[in-house]
């Protein structure tokens, strides 16, 4: 790829279309809305290029235009929700806990080798299909702190929600992903494929 | 009043599981107050359920980690893709964009 073909805007949706469409899908999930946030990056972006100062790749600055874009449209659509701690997402405490704050059943431990590229490489796979499976309200907590590196305050700023809710979030999110990955790449026997 | 309430929440930490799931959660996010860490560190050492569980979900953040790194790069190989209909219709949005934007 030359300097000359990253700096013309026709090229853009060759070169970055699909990277930039399966950041849009990490962070909003649905297609549709992932393909528009696509487009509106691309069209802000020829528009703003004027002011482009190249002080990092054209890749990285499409990126950070559609984290923005992503975020808006998190915001816009987390108006019409509200948080309930109590509410549907809790699930996974009871699953997982006496009422005595006890777990319900002995957690086995993960036998594979990390340090195992191959199985690794399953392993990221499993991981990201269970971040897709989260509840919304979860998966985009986590998305904004990991992916956009967002600080807690961010979070609750884009998201409207308490610093204390965050912290529930995100505890019922990791509960639910460790579920998922055990169940579906331990207990599943996909690890011994 | 505040030292007694803090007690009371390093205690509890040390006792339940639930409670020290919810600490081990948090400390990949920010640091524990003491309290916290007295509870949070007992409970480690006593409990290998729960040791276990704070060693999976290092896993998972250290992965997440490597799937964020590895989000910012092209990756060719990718199954997620821009359909043509998708791709033919921005096509048509950049074009017109191009033409009214000054060179």
């Amino acid at each position: 790829m030359t300097i000359q073909s990253e700096s013309d805007p026709s090229k853009w949706l060759d070169l970055y279309g699909n990277f930039l469409f399966r950041n849009a899908v990490i962070r909003v999930r649905n297609k549709a809305i992932a393909e528009d946030l696509v487009q509106d990056t691309l069209v802000s972006a020829i528009q703003a290029f004027g002011n482009f100062e190249g002080r990092a790749s054209v890749k990285t600055w499409l990126l950070s235009i559609l984290k923005n874009k992503a975020i808006d449209h998190l915001r816009k659509s987390n108006r019409e929700e509200q948080f309930d701690p109590d509410g549907e997402d809790c699930d996974e405490e009871k699953r997982n806990f006496s009422r005595f704050g006890l777990w319900r059943r002995f957690l086995s431990k993960w036998q594979d080798n990390p340090e195992d590229v191959a199985l690794q490489k399953g392993f990221l796979v499993q991981l990201e299909g269970c971040m897709q499976e989260l509840p919304e309200r979860l998966r985009r907590v986590f998305v904004l702190k990991t992916f956009d590196e967002l600080s807690t305050e961010e979070v609750c700023k884009v998201l409207g929600v308490s610093a204390t809710n965050i912290w529930v979030i995100l505890h019922r999110a990791r509960l639910r992903l460790r579920e998922c990955i055990d169940k579906n790449w331990y207990q599943s026997g996909a690890l011994k494929k | 009043m505040f030292v007694i309430s803090k007690m009371k929440s390093a205690i509890s930490s040390f006792l339940s599981c639930k409670r020290y799931s919810e600490r081990a959660s948090r400390s990949f996010d920010e640091e524990l107050s003491l309290w916290d860490r007295i509870g949070f560190v007992f409970h480690h050492y006593w409990c290998f359920t729960c040791r276990t569980f704070y060693n999976q979900i290092e896993r998972i953040e250290n992965c997440l980690g490597v799937l964020a790194k590895r989000s910012k790069e092209l990756d060719p190989e990718s199954d997620e893709k821009l359909t043509q209909i998708a791709s033919a219709k921005i096509r048509t949005a950049v074009q017109s964009e191009i033409e009214k934007s000054p060179p």
